[in-house]
């Protein structure tokens, strides 16, 4: 009886130690910075807790072409780090077979603290949002049975799948989640705007009085820190004649949401042309025109701009000093979100 | 040792006990046109006299509920039944823990606002199961494609994608059946009419109305007509 005891007590200890040693890593996590003085973000972390391994998972994802029916066409050919994160100098992208999307990519950043995403809010979850643009026959084109049945394939996503959930299944959920992971961290607040708030800088002239201007006419609906307030608002902006978009009526089938777009965050505005949600608008200079003299006042067009928006020259050239220092070149530079180098192998394998 | 392996085998013998005394029922939905068998591709009729074929026929069954007559509950909260006409053994629903005391059933058509707004979900509420829209976040509840002659779409198509969980676009339906004499049988059968679809509270005509892709006011529509699909066959 006795011998029974101690070889069971041994046979224990023994299969506890062996299930230690085979336990498989745990994922490191990931603090989520919030700036300081920044509200808190509105994405539940609870149910995606950031770690390192899901945040590389979802940037190999995000710069995959694989997720696109021809294998060309990532995530980061629309959004490129160095426009901070939209599509340089293109009024709307181009998808799958040589095909224009109908809206302007929007830059990436500062997600965290968005609740809505497309320019008609549409889609009311970050980790559902890539979902879109990878169905669009327009953009990617590819179905999620043939991304994961691609991937599948690949050894490095079994390898990254299982270090960070534990386990090598790939499914659309984990999918998107490691893709909210990669794109949750992008967050631009390094701007000189930042840094003069901190007391770290200061503005030159014209910038300090493109700021009393902001301030007066434009931060209403661009509220720092994240110069937006997420709100949909017709700008005064007339239905494009062949792409007839309704915004977010689309979405609401609320006449009273005709042609009401998401305000943009102004957040890196000096690399985000062409501007508007169909990017009409090719320079900053064509959207002060629009805003003083174009606009077309419509049943909708917010009430904020019953009279235009007043804008001398003077003022104009202010704004843009101030506006520009909302370029934040530490993000659009940060090695943590650049397209990784093909390795070797892939390079050498379409000859 | 001797009495270790002794409880062991009383332990065994409860637990299959315990087993033995829970039964497991089951509904099978039966799809219908009217009187007729639904079978994929094959010529049908509906009551406004059109002619068509069903290509694809599935929906969302949640928050299953037995009750019996003295109100007791026994619920099937957090499970999620994809229908869909193509895959057989999904027309058939499983409920453990089940006796046949109950007198009534209850379930939504449809996903709950909730799991629409939590993010990415998985098995059958998995996007990839061609049952979400992706552009305006929100679960299909219920999808008929085909064709019928008086369509004048390409190829004479079809498509009716049910949903919203909105406020003013809400198609979520409560449907309750009676059990007839108060006695769940080991394998309930639901009749699920698809002329339901376009006969009812309105009549909607293929001709007139091809497409549904989106909440609103036509989904709301056929929603209250489909709301009236289900019905017990009487054994």
């Amino acid at each position: 009886m006795k011998k029974a005891v101690i070889l069971g007590l041994v046979a224990m200890v023994l299969l506890v130690m062996i299930s230690w040693m085979n336990a498989p890593p745990k994922p490191h996590p990931i603090k989520f910075p919030i700036p300081k003085g920044w509200p808190q973000p509105v994405y539940d972390f609870k149910s995606n807790p950031l770690t390192e391994e899901s945040f590389e998972l979802g940037k190999k994802l995000f710069y995959d072409g694989r997720l696109s029916k021809d294998n060309q066409i990532s995530c980061g050919t629309c959004h490129q780090q160095f426009a901070a994160f939209t599509t340089f100098d293109h009024p709307l992208s181009h998808g799958f077979n040589n095909q224009q999307t109908t809206r302007n990519a929007p830059a990436l950043q500062n997600l965290a603290w968005q609740r809505n995403f497309m320019a008609d809010g549409g889609i009311t979850h970050l980790d559902l949002q890539p979902l879109a643009p990878i169905t669009a026959e327009n953009e990617m084109a590819e179905t999620l049975e043939n991304i994961i049945a691609k991937i599948k394939k690949d050894k490095e996503y079994a390898n990254m799948f299982q270090a960070a959930y534990g386990d090598a299944t790939i499914n659309t959920q984990r999918i998107g989640k490691a893709l909210s992971q990669f794109m949750l961290l992008m967050i631009s607040s390094s701007s000189k705007y930042d840094k003069v708030m901190q007391g770290f800088d200061s503005f030159s002239l014209p910038e300090k009085l493109g700021y009393g201007i902001f301030q007066q006419k434009c931060a209403s609906c661009h509220p720092a820190p994240l110069f937006t307030d997420n709100q949909y608002r017709n700008a005064g902006l007339s239905q494009d004649e062949v792409l007839k978009d309704l915004g977010r009526m689309g979405i609401t089938n609320n006449p009273a949401d005709s042609l009401k777009f998401k305000v943009p965050s102004l957040r890196n505005i000096a690399l985000t042309a062409p501007y508007g949600h169909d990017g009409r608008f090719f320079a900053l200079s064509n959207l002060f025109e629009h805003y003083r003299k174009q606009m077309v006042l419509g049943p909708t067009t917010d009430t904020l701009f019953s009279n235009r928006l007043a804008l001398s020259n003077f003022e104009i050239g202010q704004l843009k000093a101030f506006l520009t220092t909302l370029t934040d070149s530490v993000f659009i530079s940060d090695p943590r979100f650049s397209e990784p180098r093909m390795a070797a192998s892939t390079l050498n394998h379409g000859h | 040792m001797k009495n270790l392996l002794k409880y062991l085998l009383l332990l065994l013998l409860g637990l299959s006990a315990f087993c033995v005394a829970q039964t497991q029922q089951s509904i099978s939905f039966q799809h219908m046109m009217g009187n007729q068998a639904l079978v994929l591709e094959d010529s049908l009729q509906n009551s406004n006299g059109e002619k068509l074929v069903v290509r694809r026929f599935k929906y969302y069954i949640s928050n299953l509920v037995l009750i019996d007559e003295q109100g007791y509950k026994q619920a099937y909260a957090d499970i999620y039944y994809l229908v869909n006409e193509a895959e057989p053994s999904s027309k058939k629903i499983i409920l453990p823990n089940a006796n046949k005391n109950y007198s009534a059933i209850e379930f939504v058509l449809g996903v709950d606002s909730a799991r629409n707004c939590s993010g990415i979900q998985t098995g059958v509420l998995d996007p990839m199961q061609g049952m979400f829209w992706t552009w305006n976040t929100g679960y299909v509840f219920a999808k008929l494609e085909g064709a019928a002659p008086s369509s004048a779409l390409p190829a004479h198509a079809f498509t009716y994608h049910i949903g919203g969980f909105k406020t003013g676009e809400n198609v979520l339906k409560k449907i309750r059946l009676e059990i007839p004499e108060k006695s769940l049988p080991k394998d309930l059968q639901v009749k699920v009419d698809i002329n339901t679809w376009f006969s009812g509270t309105n009549t909607l005509l293929i001709a007139e109305r091809p497409v549904c892709h989106s909440p609103g006011a036509l989904a709301m529509k056929f929603a209250t007509n489909y709301a009236q699909m289900f019905s017990i066959i009487q054994p």
